[in-house]
């Protein structure tokens, strides 16, 4: 081959890597979203921002769980009952606990701030598959693709305040999140996710596809175990007003 | 509900409407058009965001305030050529129509910027939300009432009133489609002396060269906007409407603290003037019913 054209294939093939693996990237994350229908309209773009479901959990024992989160905010309330109830909350980068939902804004209830918990409490939801992958999309060209043994991963940065956490996304074979693995600086950064069973069970049918069992592992150590029973993921109508002595505490 | 029966009229209402350039499609009758022309509406904001920059001085009165006297309604100028570059907002993912409705429903239920009501009413929201199809009164052919009727079709603009001027479906909803703004200084007439009403008493008056309209004197009937936002008969609506050159900016603030946390203020609507000479607002057919008993879902978009 004539030198100079072999140069020039050579440098072709590695300025155009990039390109290569950005266009990788960024399949993967627009295929995963398309498997749990986060990608809508003619314009195919990704128009959820609220969640709410329900469910039981084995772990710990027969506990009853609720979650209501807000992608755009973000914002999340997971209200666990089990030997006892503990409502814990996290929005605009405040964190604090209800003694019942919106505590703190009702004659009678609390808010009690818990400032160290927000980063942990962000987390959960960057944790959830679809917080992952918009996670994963925000990321841009920090996020890379890796494939082994016939399993796809993307790993990213996530946003700041928690930009010192890298987040693996494993997919299956269906494209969806199938497990979530967060790696910070600090050991509540340290989190363990698997998602399985998918299906749209909302009362209002959105083709939402949403994992019906979620379990949770710190340390090796299943902290949360839970089957999901009820849905809307209709964008529902859930809000996460800061009480004023959280606001007061400050972030 | 027949999917083709309800999205089918719209389309050719529209396209009859092609010849009346700048006119928003006004011939529906029936509830379940405003659905689709809503979604439709909402789906063309992007879009057509972009095209609101505003052009030319801003006209004054002989007192000297800003001239608000026009047709406002210059986002509608809605031409479904397949040609046109707004047409594919009206598509449908995967060309099913029940992925229309239900990516509609999502979407205009996507916006962050919502009313925050205190705690107790959380639920009721949702259960509104989730019965809409019934619970909305703006769904059964009611009018939309204040703030949700939006940005006026038209101004007419004198020294001591300002009226403005709705066309249905654009205001959402149905009845009067119009408004006295009272400009003459007078105050409020007491709360406990009003009827409640859908659009309530409006007073204005200048700040700067913004108009602002305050108004009281609801009844608790319409809903904020889609979504189960409702109020009670004590809520408290502030217009500030600000034109500049060609085109009108309208926000509306909500005070209502016997149900909401805070005031909410809803997302600024810009519309552009019509520059047709010849422009009128058409005539809105009146709203016959004829959709919900054929309901199987609660769904609302």
């Amino acid at each position: 081959m004539n030198p100079k054209l072999l140069v020039c294939t050579v440098l072709a093939a590695a300025l155009a890597a990039p390109c290569v693996q950005a266009q990788d990237v960024q399949k993967t994350i627009h295929d995963a979203e398309d498997a749990l229908g986060m990608l809508r309209l003619p314009q195919r773009r990704d128009i959820i921002n609220t969640m709410e479901y329900w469910g039981t959990t084995a772990t710990p024992a027969n506990g009853k769980y609720h979650v209501t989160v807000s992608y755009a905010l973000p914002a999340m309330r997971s209200d666990l009952t089990a030997a006892s109830r503990k409502i814990e909350v996290v929005s605009e980068g405040y964190a604090w606990d209800e003694s019942v939902p919106g505590g703190g804004l009702v004659p009678g209830t609390t808010a009690t701030p818990m400032k160290a918990a927000a980063r942990a409490r962000l987390l959960e939801i960057y944790v959830t598959p679809f917080g992952a992958l918009k996670a994963a999309a925000a990321a841009g060209a920090n996020t890379k693709v890796s494939t082994e043994g016939g399993i796809t991963a993307l790993t990213f940065p996530l946003p700041a305040p928690l930009a010192s956490v890298t987040e693996k996304v494993t997919l299956d074979a269906k494209k969806m999140v199938s497990r979530v693995e967060s790696h910070g600086d600090t050991p509540d950064l340290n989190l363990e996710a698997t998602y399985s069973d998918y299906k749209d069970i909302g009362k209002i049918q959105t083709d939402i596809m949403f994992p019906n069992h979620i379990v949770e592992k710190r340390g090796g150590k299943t902290v949360l175990d839970v089957t999901i029973n009820k849905t809307n993921n209709n964008n529902p109508y859930v809000v996460f007003p800061v009480p004023d002595n959280v606001e007061k505490a400050g972030r | 509900m027949d999917a083709s029966t309800r999205f089918g009229p719209l389309t050719r209402t529209l396209k009859t409407n092609e010849k009346r350039k700048g006119l928003m499609p006004m011939k529906v009758a029936r509830p379940g058009y405003l659905v689709v022309a809503a979604a439709a509406s909402v789906l063309l904001i992007g879009p057509l965001a972009g095209q609101n920059a505003s052009t030319g001085p801003t006209p004054r009165t002989e007192d000297g305030h800003p001239d608000l006297t026009g047709t406002w309604n210059g986002n509608y100028r809605l031409r479904l050529d397949q040609n046109d570059p707004n047409a594919r907002y009206f598509g449908a993912r995967n060309g099913s129509f029940a992925n229309f409705e239900r990516d509609s429903s999502l979407q205009r239920r996507a916006d962050p910027n919502k009313p925050i009501y205190r705690p107790e009413f959380w639920e009721k929201v949702q259960q509104l939300d989730e019965g809409g199809s019934k619970a909305d009164p703006s769904f059964g052919c009611m009018p939309a009432g204040l703030p949700r009727m939006g940005p006026p079709g038209e101004i007419v603009q004198t020294r001591d009133k300002i009226i403005f001027l709705y066309v249905s479906p654009e205001a959402q909803g149905w009845g009067d489609p119009w408004r006295i703004i009272l400009m003459d200084g007078r105050p409020h007439t007491p709360l406990k002396e009003l009827d409640g009403t859908w659009k309530g008493e409006s007073i204005g008056h200048w700040e700067g060269d913004t108009l602002i309209v305050d108004t009281i004197g609801f009844n608790d009937e319409s809903w904020l906007e889609i979504g189960g936002y409702f109020h009670t008969e004590n809520m408290h609506v502030v217009e500030r409407i600000k034109r500049d050159g060609d085109t009108l900016t309208w926000t509306a603030t909500v005070e209502d603290p016997e149900v909401l946390v805070k005031p909410w203020t809803m997302n600024p609507r810009t519309v552009r003037l019509n520059e047709d000479p010849k422009v009128v607002l058409l005539e809105a057919n009146p709203c016959s019913e004829r959709d919900l008993s054929h309901l199987v879902t609660t769904e609302h978009h």
